[in-house]
């Protein structure tokens, strides 16, 4: 009998932990072949990388702790990336009246404004009309495709790709924070990192968000038990808003240029690192360090097989799995725990 | 008679299993059958890994913009491109291959490596 339970106890801890099994046997596998998987310039390009997407899923952890989601993302970050990249800019071909970039800050807290009313728009039509997230959040996300295209088209710009960004923004995001080795760690790292903190206070430490886990895990018992459910769906949906605002801050210039298609999918490698990170869309689950050690794990994999040189159409089949798989073992483990 | 009472016992025994909410509310699955999906989908995965793996390499595209054909090149990464004898074109002299269509990133073929799949486009000069 002990050694049966044993064996179950075995084969829960596999199963639970397939993904990680699977990640580490492919990252085993990479390091042999490439050595140079491990070197300091491919860990500092995780780590980079790895930055660089952990604000939008951060945002979207919110979201699906309220047993939602949200897919206009993505296109959310790509408005703002060329929002970012018309207004600081030293050709200024979508504002031809413009002659200088203006002032970094401004462009700061106008592109999170603009990912929180997106934010907002999302937060109330889910929470006062009670859609789900998914109808609300699919008709955003085409609505602010629109408006990108809209907005490349302005001035002399005719749908272009926006580039030759003004030097300050780029080195205020992409300059070296410091070097290990001779290689350089941008400076969006240090502001990654400096988001996660604030977010860890806000979900860990404030009434905010003990409401929030309060309203994913029972919206019913959270408003009977005096939480301003309607307040706290918004304001989730207008905080994830202001981080894919920032997160197209960041990349406009990480990237060195924006266009239509900046952004796409992001949404997709966000939730996939959120379920794989444990936060739950069984709602009223999820960590903040499980979001960080969850965009991590998809870093390292899609790096990995990046070094292999696999195919990029093959790894939308093997992303689409890992969802599949981090769902599958997502419901397993709320069934299994008494 | 024995056979009611065992399946009185066997109703005891089984704990009646959670409920899924949130986006799960709808699904009705056992753990048993998700251990199986969790098997075949990993199975599934590393089978796609596999398959990645062995057809790896990038391929390189070049569009001669008007010019001769140039053979496209399949390169692991890191790799530096095989110099492709220029192409040829009336009336305009090549030089050299760029990363975009306007021809304004230049593509070093000594110091350059592959990370991905890409098209390279020829510049042209007119005589």
């Amino acid at each position: 009998m002990a050694e049966k339970d044993n064996l179950k106890k075995i084969g829960d801890l596999l199963l639970n932990n397939a993904m990680y099994i699977i990640i580490a046997l492919a990252v085993v596998y990479i390091t042999i072949m490439r050595p140079s998987f491990l070197g300091i310039p491919s860990i500092v390009n995780i780590l980079s990388l790895t930055a660089a997407k952990l604000p939008i899923a951060l945002g979207i952890g919110g979201c699906i702790v309220l047993t939602g989601t949200d897919i206009s993302a993505g296109r959310v970050v790509g408005l703002t990336a060329c929002i970012s990249a018309s207004l600081l800019t030293t050709v200024f071909k979508v504002f031809p009246d413009m002659s200088n970039a203006a002032p970094l800050p401004l462009v700061l807290l106008l592109v999170i404004g603009v990912g929180a009313l997106v934010g907002f728009v999302n937060g109330f039509s889910v929470a006062k009309f009670k859609l789900h997230p998914f109808i609300v959040t699919l008709s955003t996300q085409l609505i602010v495709y629109g408006a990108i295209l809209m907005y490349l088209m302005r001035g002399v710009n005719n749908g272009q790709t926006l580039s030759g960004l003004a030097d300050n923004y780029r080195s205020f995001i992409t300059g070296t924070l410091f070097s290990i080795g001779g290689v350089a760690v941008p400076k969006y790292v240090l502001y990654s990192l400096i988001l996660t903190i604030i977010m860890w206070i806000i979900w860990n430490k404030t009434t905010f968000g003990k409401n929030m886990f309060a309203v994913g895990s029972n919206e019913e018992a959270a408003n009977v038990s005096g939480v301003n459910v309607m307040r706290t769906i918004i304001m989730v949906f207008m905080l994830a808003g202001m981080m894919y605002g920032i997160t197209g801050f960041l990349d406009g210039a990480r990237i060195a240029s924006a266009n239509a298609n900046t952004g796409l999918n992001y949404e997709c490698d966000a939730i996939a690192a959120c379920v794989i990170g444990g936060v739950s869309f069984v709602g009223g689950i999820g960590r903040i360090s499980g979001i960080v050690v969850g965009v991590l794990l998809l870093q390292i994999i899609f790096t990995g097989l990046n070094f292999l040189a696999v195919d990029a159409n093959m790894l939308y089949i093997i992303k689409g799995l890992i969802i599949l798989i981090a769902c599958a073992i997502d419901m397993r483990k709320y069934l299994v725990r008494k | 008679m024995n056979t009611i009472e065992q399946q009185k016992q066997d109703q005891k025994n089984t704990v009646p299993q959670r409920q899924l909410r949130g986006l799960y509310s709808k699904v009705n699955i056992s753990v048993k059958s998700l251990n199986i999906i969790i098997v075949v989908l990993a199975a599934a995965l590393i089978l796609c890994m596999v398959v990645g793996v062995s057809n790896a390499g990038f391929t390189v595209q070049f569009d001669s913009l008007g010019g001769t054909t140039v053979e496209s090149q399949k390169r692991q990464y890191g790799e530096l491109l095989e110099a492709p004898s220029p192409p040829t074109r009336e009336g305009y002299s090549f030089d050299g291959w760029y990363l975009d269509i306007n021809t304004t990133r230049p593509w070093n073929l000594e110091k350059d490596t592959v990370t991905e799949s890409m098209t390279l486009y020829a510049g042209w000069h007119i005589l």
